[in-house]
């Protein structure tokens, strides 16, 4: 009897796929021969966009590549800006950006927690996992003034300072989430459904891993022990104490528990981090390229000609090249920025965790069943909105 | 001297008058590699005992409009080392072999850097469109200079 494959199209309008993502599956009867993700559909161009930007101008891109982590994406840029023009950061604004980048990784896994669940069936769990995330989206609110897309940072520091009731805010959420994450374990990592959709699903292999260039929680569910927090300290990550949590299961439930443990981490990081915030100031002074506080720019004129200068002209880095990678929620998040001595970045490349795990989705799916698909995807975490940027 | 800058003493050693070491900054090492002896270069650096780089962590292109640069950002999970490297290519007819059945991770920053620079990969399984739309016919978009439909010019 002559059989033949049949090629299906999941997406790019299909609930599950987190955005525009179409895969092309190949398949025979309900097992995947070949996926084959097609993206693209959200590209808008902001690698290209940021080289007619002041370098200042291009933080509010970054927010909207993963708009899941706008945190995290503003301290990768600001990282390597302040590498290239050798800025010191005041160790509060430090301490501010490790608590609130740890906050954004809860934002984070908590939608991913939230959509992945339900994915797999587990409806309930999407409205725990807003309802949380709704009080870290309060504290955005309460520093920024905006529940998403925060451009917070700045480079050199912080936009303004950290608010009088930043303390007692967070502190709310430190005494409220324990128990909050115990409730999804009750709900998910011992009911059987669960566990037969997740146990041994997508898995790949630790060797396939590292040369797909998987990072962060993925990689992590391999078994490595690799997390630039600590691989490669920036932002003052080396005076925290936290563990990397690792699993050797390499499939979905691997991914899941590693996650789960990350958010009881950052928990512990944003304690420690609350307990020590040093005084001081919340920006670098470093006059011509970090905004002068308003009531000088009103009283002085020297201030008010900077700021003239930074808004209208910009600044001009010294000619060189930098590359910072970060450990996001999703992986790492790398910034590569060339410099000609101009105030527009000459080149802005962004290397988006998103971007390279999609890229490994083949070899996770082969061999598995359709419905595994669904779970792998939610697995890997994907924003697309970093994936084509 | 550093442990660090034995690594490149060492690549430039392996690979006479092909690796030269270029200066970006004092903590980062970084290399210009010949185009011809890619696939051979990160073969070494994968597979000698004394480089072990195994993760590739970024590919990225780079027009300097007098030629066109692949910078590739590579990291050694065994011996914590980190390495730039790059490898110049003529913006006429640019061609660098491919590297993706050394480096998983290669394969789509290659297709990327084929789409949006027009930097053609030698024997890539697929070099299908990634981000762009198939039917895509204005040039390699990521060229310095490339003027399309909307596309707003930096002012001067």
């Amino acid at each position: 009897m002559e059989t033949r494959s049949m090629t299906l199209n999941m997406g790019p309008q299909h609930p599950a796929t987190h955005g525009v993502l179409r895969i092309q599956l190949e398949l025979e009867g309900e097992t995947v021969l070949k996926a084959y993700p097609i993206i693209g559909y959200l590209h808008t161009g902001i690698e290209k966009t940021a080289e007619s930007k002041h370098y200042r101008k291009v933080i509010p891109l970054t927010d909207r590549m993963d708009y899941l982590a706008p945190m995290s994406n503003n301290l990768g840029y600001c990282l390597a800006m302040e590498k290239l023009l050798e800025i010191e950061v005041p160790e509060k604004a430090q301490w501010a950006r490790v608590c609130l980048t740890e906050l954004t990784r809860i934002n984070s896994h908590l939608v991913w927690v939230g959509t992945h669940a339900l994915d797999i069936g587990a409806m309930s769990m999407m409205l725990y996992g807003f309802r949380e995330r709704e009080k870290i989206l309060g504290i955005y609110e309460l520093v920024s003034g905006q529940r998403m897309m925060s451009t917070y940072f700045r480079i050199g520091g912080l936009a303004e300072d950290i608010p009088p009731d930043f303390d007692t805010r967070v502190r709310e959420i430190l005494d409220l989430f324990p128990s909050r994450y115990d409730e999804y374990e009750d709900l998910l990592t011992n009911n059987p459904i669960w566990r037969n959709r997740t146990i041994g699903v997508a898995k790949i292999s630790p060797e396939d891993a590292l040369s797909s260039g998987l990072t962060g929680p993925l990689l992590r569910a391999c078994g490595f022990k690799h997390d630039l927090r600590k691989a490669n300290p920036y932002s003052s990550y080396d005076k925290f104490d936290f563990d990397i949590p690792t699993n050797d299961g390499c499939d979905v439930y691997a991914r899941y528990l590693v996650r789960l443990e990350e958010m009881r981490q950052s928990l512990r990081i944003i304690r420690q981090a609350l307990d020590g915030m040093p005084e001081g100031p919340f920006v670098a002074d470093a006059p011509g390229i970090v905004l002068p506080p308003k009531e000088r720019v009103l009283s002085e004129m020297e201030a008010l000609i900077f700021h003239f200068k930074i808004i209208t002209e910009g600044f001009c880095p010294p000619e060189g090249e930098v590359y910072q990678g970060i450990e996001s929620p999703k992986g790492e998040i790398g910034f590569y920025i060339v410099s000609d001595g101009s105030p527009y970045p000459y080149r802005m490349r962004v290397r988006p965790p998103s971007f390279v795990h999609v890229g490994a989705l083949d070899k996770m799916c082969r061999g598995g069943l359709l419905a595994d698909v669904i779970a792998a995807i939610g697995s890997i975490d994907i924003v697309l909105g970093e994936v084509d940027r | 001297m550093s442990h660090s800058s034995k690594l490149v003493e060492q690549l430039t050693a392996a690979f006479p008058e092909k690796v030269t070491k270029i200066e970006l900054s004092p903590e980062q090492d970084a290399v210009l590699v010949e185009s011809i002896i890619v696939r051979d270069f990160f073969k070494y650096l994968k597979d000698n005992d004394s480089m072990k780089f195994d993760y590739l962590s970024s590919l990225s292109g780079v027009d300097a409009v007098e030629h066109l640069e692949v910078v590739y950002h590579i990291s050694s999970t065994v011996n914590k080392q980190k390495l730039t490297v790059k490898v110049k290519l003529p913006t006429e007819k640019p061609e660098i072999d491919t590297i993706c059945d050394i480096y998983r991770a290669a394969d789509w920053f290659e297709r990327e850097i084929c789409e949006l620079y027009g930097i053609n990969i030698k024997n890539h399984p697929d070099l299908r469109p990634l981000l762009l739309p198939e039917d895509w016919d204005e040039g390699p978009p990521m060229r310095k200079g490339w003027t399309g439909r909307d596309f707003i010019v930096k002012p001067e």
